[in-house]
């Protein structure tokens, strides 16, 4: 690993907002804290219009241009990625942080075999050419276990399923040796047979490597598979972080609470399951109390007129209801 | 009383060169009148073709489609439109957004279901009424499906299905689009219309604890052929082909998923003297590869294997309950 090694976490976010418009516009993703420890297997859950994603390519450098980000506090391995933010991440992104996207065969490009893309990497990142080039792409292609990988390097796109697609994709996220890789929903779409190989494929190297995965889902039951800690995340803002087991044995969060009771794999019959009343707040404006009041069967009128301070309790376990304090 | 039944039923698409896709390769299940029959496989396991067969939206290869007594599948699909079971099947496609009518409203939407695309009077009661028992107010049946959130989408979609009083309910994936809370919703939906008016489901999913809440038998589809098929609780808590204990084990919420079979293999002229699911079994023996195993009763279910003797007692823990 060739980040600054130091006791100090990975990745340090504090008060972080990402905006579309100027400073006056509504934060879209809301005032994040989030520490990611060195080797550290994480999962953000949420449903759509959550942030998640927003959050993720934030983390990764690679949100769109139109949004802006505001923190206090931006770092990964102590350098600091706040403004200008294109020349801090130039050396990390690909290298020091690697990416995996929800749909393989999209962020592949058809008309390249997958040996090329994999190359392209491994040439940026360790500087090798010809025979050695080769040789490594081959390598790379075998250690996420695909068959007979010089063969499947002059594969393109199209010819693989997706399941050996985001292969390619974990491969090439992996060439420059990532201390924290940023797998968005790496398995939505694959049958459940090929995502558990595919999950499996991700934490076996995150372990051999002590790379820090953050693992980003709307599936708490495959969050709670794998992951170590699950941050939930609920219209921009995280409104609950816990070690696994503690977010299901008691969550704190009315959000998180009722994201348990709408999963079918908790529930014994259809009756069992409820739903979550209501929509996502519209974010168009600021809203000064919890933005899951209006859905909440638990709120009192302090959570309409007053934000939730995000408060940790003596097992890490922190949640933002004033309800549940 | 069986309301539908399928016999030996196989759809070939061709292509080039004399190759077929074998899409679906003699399947075989009945439906009793108000049950509900989940069917599951991966992707390519030909589930959305045998529910458009059955839909009789595309015309079978060969085989017998049977409903209400009445034979049905050797009716052109181009012809199915005007024969009266049409109204008596009906199909909620996977994505709603994509399955309506953008330039319609969700009145007139709903109103395709009676094979009209103006509501007149008298179909305006029935579409209102059927909205109403979904949860669709009146300011949402004027409303375009592109004003309406993804939920409201689906009961548009589940609105049209139903208007026309069907006996036999085909879900493709219903709620596979949809937010988990509002999956939810939609699911607890779905199964209180079918009680009530005693509706027959055949429930097409990828998702196996779905289907183990919403129905009451299982079949597991393979390469288009029929793998298991039983009563849903015993077969998710004890499979007993090797291929439905793959899915099992690999569904999150029985532990940790374990990925113990390779990548599916393709169904274009699959060898008919042996298993399809032998290159990938980790039970497979040399039967395996040159005898295709039939379907056997092992209790009250059937399995398609030889190698039955060898799955007993792999029970799954059940699910974690909250």
């Amino acid at each position: 690993m060739n980040a600054r090694a130091s006791t100090s976490p990975l990745l340090a976010i504090e008060a972080l907002s990402i905006r579309f418009g100027d400073d006056q516009c509504p934060s879209t993703v809301d005032a994040i804290d989030l520490v990611i420890g060195r080797g550290e297997i994480i999962a953000l859950v949420g449903e759509s219009g959550s942030g998640k994603s927003l959050l993720a390519h934030t983390i990764a450098g690679i949100l769109t241009p139109a949004a802006s980000v505001r923190a206090k506090r931006f770092e990964f391995a102590g350098v600091d990625l706040r403004s200008p933010q294109e020349h801090a991440f130039a050396s990390l992104r690909g290298r020091e942080i690697g990416i995996v996207f929800q749909n393989p065969r999209s962020a592949l490009n058809p008309v390249r075999t997958v040996g090329s893309h994999i190359a392209d990497v491994l040439h940026e990142h360790r500087g090798l050419r010809f025979r050695r080039l080769e040789a490594a792409v081959i390598a790379a292609l075998a250690a996420v276990r695909i068959p007979e990988p010089a063969a499947r390097a002059r594969s393109y796109p199209g010819e693989l399923s997706g399941g050996m697609c985001q292969r390619v994709m974990i491969a090439m996220a992996l060439a420059g040796d990532p201390s924290l890789l940023v797998a968005d929903e790496p398995t939505t779409g694959l049958d459940t047979t090929t995502q558990a190989a595919i999950l499996d494929l991700i934490l076996d190297h995150a372990r051999a490597r002590r790379m820090a995965t953050l693992f980003i889902t709307h599936d708490l039951v495959l969050a709670r598979a794998y992951a170590e800690r699950i941050v939930v995340m609920h219209a921009g803002q995280i409104v609950e972080e816990a070690p696994t087991d503690r977010l299901f044995a008691a969550p704190r969060h009315p959000y998180s609470a009722a994201l348990l009771s709408a999963t079918p794999a908790n529930a014994g019959t259809v009756a069992d399951l409820n739903g979550i009343p209501g929509n996502l707040p519209k974010l168009g404006v600021s809203i000064p109390a919890c933005r899951f009041a209006e859905r909440c069967a638990r709120a009192i009128p302090r959570c309409r007129s007053e934000r939730p301070a995000f408060v940790f309790d003596t097992s890490r376990h922190g949640a933002a209801c004033w309800v549940s304090l | 009383m069986t309301l539908l039944e399928a016999i030996e039923l196989k759809k070939r698409f061709p292509l080039r060169n004399g190759r077929q896709v074998h899409a679906v390769d003699g399947v075989s299940f009945a439906v009793a009148d108000g049950e509900s029959l989940g069917i599951v496989g991966e992707s390519g396991s030909g589930k959305s073709t045998l529910a458009r067969l059955v839909a009789r939206l595309i015309d079978p290869s060969d085989g017998v489609i049977r409903f209400d007594g009445r034979e049905i599948g050797n009716v052109p699909a181009a012809r199915f439109a005007r024969v009266s079971a049409r109204r008596a099947i009906q199909l909620v496609f996977q994505s709603a957004d994509d399955a309506l009518n953008p330039s319609f409203s969700a009145a007139r939407n709903i109103a395709v279901g009676l094979g009209q695309t103006r509501v007149g009077a008298d179909a305006l009661v029935k579409v209102q009424a059927i909205a109403a028992e979904v949860g669709l107010g009146p300011h949402h049946l004027s409303c375009r499906p592109h004003q309406l959130s993804g939920g409201q989408q689906a009961r548009v979609g589940i609105a049209r299905a139903l208007v026309s009083e069907p006996r036999l309910l085909i879900l493709d994936e219903p709620t596979a689009s949809l937010d988990v809370s509002v999956q939810a919703t939609v699911l607890k939906l779905i199964d209180g219309l079918q009680r009530r008016h005693q509706i027959a489901l055949l429930f097409i999913s990828h998702d196996l604890e779905i289907v183990r809440l919403m129905c009451e038998r299982i079949l597991v589809l393979y390469l288009g052929r029929v793998a298991e098929i039983g009563p849903v609780e015993q077969v998710l808590r004890e499979p007993r082909h090797p291929y439905t204990q793959a899915l099992v084990g690999a569904t999150p919420g029985h532990g940790r998923p374990r990925a113990t079979v390779g990548e599916l293999t393709g169904s274009i002229n699959p060898q008919n003297e042996a298993c399809l699911f032998h290159s990938r079994c980790p039970l497979a023996v040399d039967r395996c590869r040159s005898e295709q195993p039939v379907l056997r009763a092992v209790g009250e279910r059937m399995v398609a294997c030889h190698r039955t003797e060898a799955t007993a007692g792999l029970g799954f823990s059940a699910p974690a309950g909250c």
